[in-house]
């Protein structure tokens, strides 16, 4: 891992107000990780963001992009090498979603037909349909999709390192949802450096890579994964800011996988419909549940063991229950949700992949277990403390 | 010159004050009736898209129209001095009223309606006692800006022999060269503003009177 | 005071919007069909008929537009940059007193200034074009002032964290968005311009007013009517087509 940003020693203070906005500050940014700068307003996290492409100059204190001292360089220069998104996006309303969008790369004076691509590349890119959304004014999106081009205006020019300060922060809980989903999933493909502000702690063990707890005093009280931040809290200040639910917490931070997470899932077996029922009694030889799916793998229904012991015709003869399908890769917390609000005395849900094809299985046995293993103490496990 | 203006004054006091008096009940007048019609024919098209628009537009075209050919074409039907005068004043002050008028109704959020509905106000007393009162900021700074508007306006006046100190300005230019002309405009000139600075102080303590600035606090409360 | 300007301007750039456009120009045609069949029709004596002579009404005609041309031009070019100049933030506390003293300066009456500056520096049609231009200044400065300043804060954070540079705020951002505003502010300035300017014939600066004074002089009844119908037929010619051009320059948001 290389360095991106280097904060060294970096103060501000404002004309006329006693206590600096942020104090003798020192912080690292690896190459490709998200840093989440987290904490109560007036904390000074969006003064340390906006101190890092110089919307305000440091009082002291030096700031290095990769190795460069960012004070020796012009600012405006600098600013276009670095993707910037803000709350409510900041779109500009006069111009277009495509001419939003094409800003940087015009200020950069790119070729016109590269811009119109890239513009096209980066719309695909935040899931808004180029033919539907280029031409459309910022007024005529909805608060989610005004969001997205605010993302894609930020990635026009392939920037290294992107700011965000509390970019989801005005949108209705379910979009915000969603759009954090899609931007993690876009990190995937860009692997970008990026500093995120928020005071949301959920949307920091989301997002972050890791997690800076900024203190009341404008220093940061722990810098640490968001595992730990609950898991290790480093001060009651910062026990106290991540708060209770720590297990469900934990379990929002840990991704359902079809491997030795979920033991179950080696004991899952499938048959393709249309199979018929007595080459099963010959396959298995212990009777147990199976999962009926179709030709290309995804689940149909559970037929349960006591059904099999019809032998005439095929499994798809059999009655079943439906099963619960929940797809590689979302939380543990939503898993366990799902197995929690399910009837029976052993819940067992499906994991499917993205095409939804079968590939394990989950039982709050698994849930149990992988709490046991992610080192919350056990006193916090027993309930949630309020 | 600075001396000479000062001893214009105490020379004519006595003409000049009665001059910005008569000046002040021109302007008083005209902005009276204009309020009485403005807020009337808002409140009347309140509900009526057509007419309203109607309203506006003609209100609009007046003020549109050169004082100079406005009074031109009162005086065949009105002659000379307080109808012509008046008529026109009233004219132009029309706009600024009848558009803040409206604005400020339609300003009122829908909830509060609601809300003052719902804990039984007949639709009169929801008018009286919740629109009328929250509109009421929104209409006052339009009967302010026709004020400052009238008392400059009626100057023009003095061409159609209409009282108040637009008549120094019309002697003043007949007199052009000759001794105290430059006086006894500047002087003019100087009671007009003052008057109009005088007006506007005065209804913005009535603002505070009737408790226009608390609902302008609040609003600009909200809408940080 | 601030409020008072930008909801009186508010209020001019929202009820201006002319609803039926197209009533003005055939309300202008009527009345200029009329006076035409008056002139040819009507019974007129020496006197009358040479002011009504179609060549005297449209030198005055050509004398009204020259002045309200040139206070128009002269005042934009002097309002626009000032507003602009006193949006920046060294100007910051220069806005307070001066739109205060704007406000105040709405009661100036024009005939006042007109005749001032006459009696100061002399009668004539530059006297008259500065004088217009100084009473119909104010809107439009206050309203590129309001324009620029009232841009949402988030736009110009935006802006300059993508690395705009000032200009480059002000060119593409501040001023684009501003402009249904500042246009606003040009619409008003260009009707006093146009009513101030039949003031213009008082010190011999000529215009369509002056149709008006020599009938008022010469007790000619026709002449004055026909001169105010031409000149109030003027000001909503140019106020019609100043709405035309400010829904077209209005940019889609």
């Amino acid at each position: 891992m290389t360095t991106m940003i280097t904060l060294d020693d970096i103060s501000k203070k404002y004309p006329g107000s006693a206590r600096p906005a942020v104090q003798n500050l020192n912080l690292e940014v690896e190459k490709g990780e998200t840093l989440v700068l987290l904490g109560p307003s007036g904390c000074g996290k969006t003064t340390t963001l906006e101190m890092i492409n110089r919307l305000v100059t440091p009082t002291s204190g030096n700031i290095f992009i990769n190795g460069r001292n960012t004070s020796t360089l012009k600012t405006t220069e600098l600013r276009r090498e670095i993707g910037y998104v803000i709350q409510d996006a900041g779109l500009f309303p006069h111009r277009t979603v495509a001419q939003n969008i094409a800003t940087v790369p015009q200020l950069l004076k790119w070729q016109s037909e590269r811009i119109e691509e890239r513009v096209d590349e980066l719309l695909e890119m935040v899931h808004l349909a180029p033919d539907e959304y280029r031409n459309r004014m910022p007024s005529e999106l909805s608060g989610g999709q005004r969001q997205r081009v605010g993302v894609a205006r930020a990635l026009a020019a392939d920037p290294d390192v992107i700011l965000m300060d509390e970019p989801f922060g005005a949108l209705d809980p379910i979009t915000r949802g969603h759009l954090q989903s899609e931007f993690l999933r876009l990190q995937d493909e860009i692997h970008k450096t990026i500093v995120f502000v928020t005071h949301d702690i959920d949307e920091a063990l989301r997002m972050g890579d890791r997690i800076a707890v900024f203190g009341p005093d404008s220093t940061i009280e722990q810098l640490d994964t968001p595992m730990r931040l609950i898991t290790a809290p480093a001060s009651p200040y910062v026990e106290n800011f991540v708060g209770g639910d720590t297990t469900m917490r934990v379990l929002g931070l840990m991704e359902v996988r079809a491997d030795e997470q979920s033991p179950s899932s080696a004991e899952i077996e499938t048959v393709e419909s249309g199979t018929p029922t007595n080459e099963i009694r010959i396959a298995g030889s212990e009777v147990r549940d199976i999962l009926v799916t179709d030709d290309r793998g995804r689940p149909q229904r559970w037929v349960l063991a006591d059904a099999l012991d019809d032998l005439s015709g095929t499994v798809s003869d059999l009655p079943g229950s439906v099963p619960v399908e929940i797809e590689a890769g979302s939380s543990m917390r939503e898993a366990a949700g799902a197995l929690l609000s399910m009837p029976g005395e052993n819940p067992r849900a499906v994991i499917v992949d993205e095409d939804g094809r079968v590939i394990g299985a989950l039982t709050l046995a698994d849930v149990q277990r992988a709490i046991a293993e992610s080192g919350v103490p056990p006193s916090e496990q027993v309930g949630e403390r309020v | 010159m600075g001396l000479n203006l000062f001893e214009y004054f105490l020379r004519n006091a006595d003409d000049l004050l009665e001059l910005t008096l008569t000046h002040a009940v021109v302007v008083i007048v005209s902005v009276a009736i204009a309020v009485t019609l403005g807020v009337a024919a808002a409140i009347f098209s309140r509900r009526k898209t057509r007419v309203r628009a109607v309203c506006l537009n003609v209100t609009s075209t007046f003020m549109t129209i050169p004082a100079m050919a406005l009074f031109g074409l009162l005086i065949p039907l009105l002659g000379l001095g307080w109808g012509p005068t008046i008529t026109a004043l009233v004219m132009y002050a029309l706009l600024p009223i009848l558009h803040n008028t409206i604005a400020g109704l339609d300003g009122v959020d829908p909830r509060v309606k609601r809300a003052a509905e719902g804990i039984g106000l007949t639709p009169v007393q929801v008018f009286r006692r919740v629109e009328l009162p929250l509109a009421w900021p929104v209409m006052l700074i339009g009967i302010r800006v026709t004020t400052l508007m009238t008392v400059s306006s009626a100057a023009i006046a003095a061409y159609v022999n209409g009282p108040g100190l637009g008549g120094d300005i019309f002697t003043g230019l007949s007199r052009i060269g000759g001794a105290g002309a430059i006086n006894q405009v500047l002087a003019a000139v100087i009671l007009v503003v003052l008057l109009g600075i005088i007006l506007d102080l005065l209804l913005q303590v009535l603002g505070l009177l009737t408790g226009a600035r608390r609902q302008r606090f609040s609003r600009r409360g909200a809408a940080s | 005071m601030t409020s008072l300007a930008a909801a009186s301007e508010a209020g001019t750039s929202a009820s201006r919007r002319t609803r039926f456009p197209i009533l003005v120009p055939i309300l202008v045609v009527l009345i200029l069909l009329g006076v035409a069949w008056y002139i040819s029709a009507a019974q007129l004596d020496s006197v009358t008929a040479r002011m009504l002579e179609p060549s005297n009404v449209l030198r005055r005609a050509g004398e009204h537009a020259w002045i309200v041309f040139a206070s128009t031009v002269l005042g934009v070019l002097f309002a626009l940059p000032m507003g602009i100049l006193l949006s920046r933030r060294w100007a910051k506390y220069l806005r307070t007193p001066l739109l205060a003293i704007g406000s105040a300066a709405q009661a100036l009456p024009s005939i006042g200034i007109i005749v001032l500056l006459a009696l100061l520096v002399g009668t004539g049609t530059n006297t008259a074009i500065v004088a217009i231009l100084l009473f119909s200044l104010l809107p439009l400065l206050r309203n590129t002032l309001v324009a620029i300043v009232s841009c949402p804060p988030s736009v110009t954070k935006a802006a300059a964290g993508m690395g705009m540079s000032g200009t480059q705020i002000l060119m593409r951002v501040e001023l684009p968005l501003g402009v249904p505003v500042i246009l606003a502010g040009w619409r008003t300035m260009l009707v006093l311009n146009v009513g101030t300017a039949a003031l213009a014939t008082l010190i011999g600066a000529g215009g369509l007013g002056s149709l008006i004074d020599s009938g008022m002089q010469l007790g000619r009844m026709d002449v004055v009517i026909i001169g105010s119908l031409l000149t109030a037929s003027f000001a909503l010619l140019i106020d019609w087509g100043a709405s035309l051009l400010q829904r077209a320059l209005t940019p889609r948001t």
